[in-house]
């Protein structure tokens, strides 16, 4: 029966199902590369298992998945809430189910890229730069309205950089473009860019700069939420924008630049004006400038008008006129006044020359008296002691004088009159 | 004073813009006298010709800031290049 001989030594040779699988799992939990690794992938199939508190979910990528579980113990820990098509790293060992003769991955620890623990870690991390007042709108520096030399700090190989070129070329192309070259991804990008941001800011011959990079996946733009990279942006010294993959994306650098645009081509949009509308500018400020010329011109002629039809050009005469006018009429009222002054004054003195007369020996004269002046001594003659005989006197009458001769001096008159 | 081609070249194009924007705002306030109105209006003309003939003339310089940058002795790894625009 050789048949049943040869059974039993393949009996003997076989293992059992629980001897193979526990093989198995010696062979994996022996090689240290799949003992404490980090697997990448999209969660799906997740199970909660209620009454072990144990998640049960696959990691999948496009092309392969593997069977993960993860025990209450370590779930617990998980910060974010896991859901199906969640991008998460695990950390975990790789083992062999040996009941169920299945391999899976024991996570100890899982990882969000996915939007849950993005969130969270992005919340985090502004948190702790508001709190330092990096977030503040105050800090915001305006973009300078003409740049000349700009900074743009991305990969020399990326798309990025060639939208920049292509708008700058475009729209404004007086300016210096200058590319600071640094690793937008990797393990060493967040080092190599905080290297490009230090060598720009040590430049110092910038008026503004742009942090970018083109479009990728969550993970790839994980380096612009980079705390290191964000307060090392804030610090900057002319102002930053910051452009990081499409619309959708945003992160902490966004929060912390001066701007943030939505795509490279924006930023460059933003950072230069357009050189069209520029040209628009000056032609307008020209056009401007003429019509205030113009403007002047015209005022001064029409000021020269107003001066030219006035009355002093068409009627001259009209300035003496009312001279002459005004003339007349001073003369008029001087002879008013001096008449005012004199009439009274001449009235009284009328009055006193009258009073004069009265009393004037002229007219004492006209009745018969004379006076009588020595001649020698030159003196009115008052007294006969005054004359001697032979003096020569004058004698005054009404109507004028006449000389005479004493003869002789008496005491009383002896006739013939007085002398 | 009007300013000579000379000293328009040291000027940059932005002080250019200025200039030529506080000359237009000074002719329009219109409180100087004709002479010297005539003259900042040249001077406008000069610094719009110059501003545009540079813009029109200019050409973009790319440089690059090559020192301290770790790390670039190899490209920048497989940047996705799905730009939106």
């Amino acid at each position: 029966m050789a048949h049943f001989y040869d059974s039993i030594r393949l009996l003997a040779q076989s293992v059992t199902v629980t001897e193979i699988n526990t093989h198995l799992k010696q062979i994996l939990d022996s090689h240290d590369e799949i003992q404490g690794c980090w697997v990448r992938g999209e969660i799906a199939d997740l199970h909660h298992h209620t009454q072990s508190g144990h998640i049960y979910f696959s990691l999948k990528d496009h092309q392969s998945r593997i069977r993960c579980v993860m025990f209450r113990s370590d779930a617990v820990s998980v910060p974010f809430r896991l859901s199906d098509g969640l991008s998460v790293i695990v950390y975990g060992d790789i083992s062999v189910y040996t009941r169920g003769g299945t391999y899976q991955l024991y996570a100890r620890q899982i990882l969000g890229l996915g939007d849950g623990a993005l969130a969270r870690s992005f919340e985090l991390t502004r948190q702790r730069l508001a709190e330092d007042g990096l977030l503040d709108v105050a800090r915001k520096r305006d973009l300078p309205r003409f740049p000349r030399r700009i900074a743009v700090i991305t990969s020399p190989e990326g798309a990025a950089l060639k939208d920049i070129i292509a708008v700058m070329k475009r729209r404004y192309p007086i300016v210096e473009l200058v590319v600071v070259p640094c690793l937008v991804q990797g393990d060493n990008a967040v080092s190599s860019i905080l290297s490009a941001l230090d060598a720009a800011a040590e430049d110092g011959r910038f008026d503004v700069g742009i942090l970018t990079r083109g479009g990728g996946a969550a993970d790839d733009l994980w380096v612009f939420n980079d705390e290191s990279v964000a307060r090392q942006l804030a610090d900057m010294p002319f102002p930053m924008v910051c452009a990081v993959g499409h619309e959708r994306d945003f992160t902490v650098c966004d929060l912390v630049a001066d701007v943030r645009a939505p795509t490279p081509s924006a930023a460059a949009e933003m950072v230069v004006p357009d050189m069209s509308s520029v040209l628009d500018q000056i032609f307008h400020m020209e056009s401007r400038a003429k019509r205030s010329l113009i403007a002047l011109a015209d005022m001064c002629q029409s000021r020269m008008r107003a001066l030219q039809s006035s009355w002093v050009f068409r009627r001259p005469d009209m300035i003496t006129g009312s001279h002459r006018q005004a003339l007349e009429e001073l003369a008029h009222r001087l002879e008013l006044a001096l008449t005012k002054i004199i009439e009274p004054r001449n009235t009284k003195l009328g009055l006193i020359a009258g009073r004069l007369e009265a009393c004037s020996p002229l007219k004492t004269l006209s009745r018969g008296y004379s006076l009588v002046t020595n001649m020698r001594s030159n003196q009115l003659v008052l007294s006969t002691s005054q004359v001697a005989p032979g003096d020569d006197i004058e004698v005054r009458v009404s109507d004028g004088v006449f000389s005479a001769r004493v003869k002789g001096v008496g005491g009383e008159p002896a006739g013939g009159g007085r002398h | 004073m009007a300013v000579g081609t000379e000293n328009l070249e040291k000027m940059s194009f932005e002080e250019r813009l200025a200039k030529l924007e506080r000359i237009v705002e000074t002719l329009e306030e219109g409180k100087l006298g004709l002479a010297k109105s005539l003259e900042l209006f040249e001077e406008a003309v000069a610094l719009a010709r110059s501003c545009r003939s540079e813009l029109e003339d200019a050409e973009l310089r790319i440089t690059h800031l090559t020192d301290k940058a770790e790390g670039m002795d190899r490209p920048a790894v497989g940047e996705a290049d799905d730009e939106a625009e």
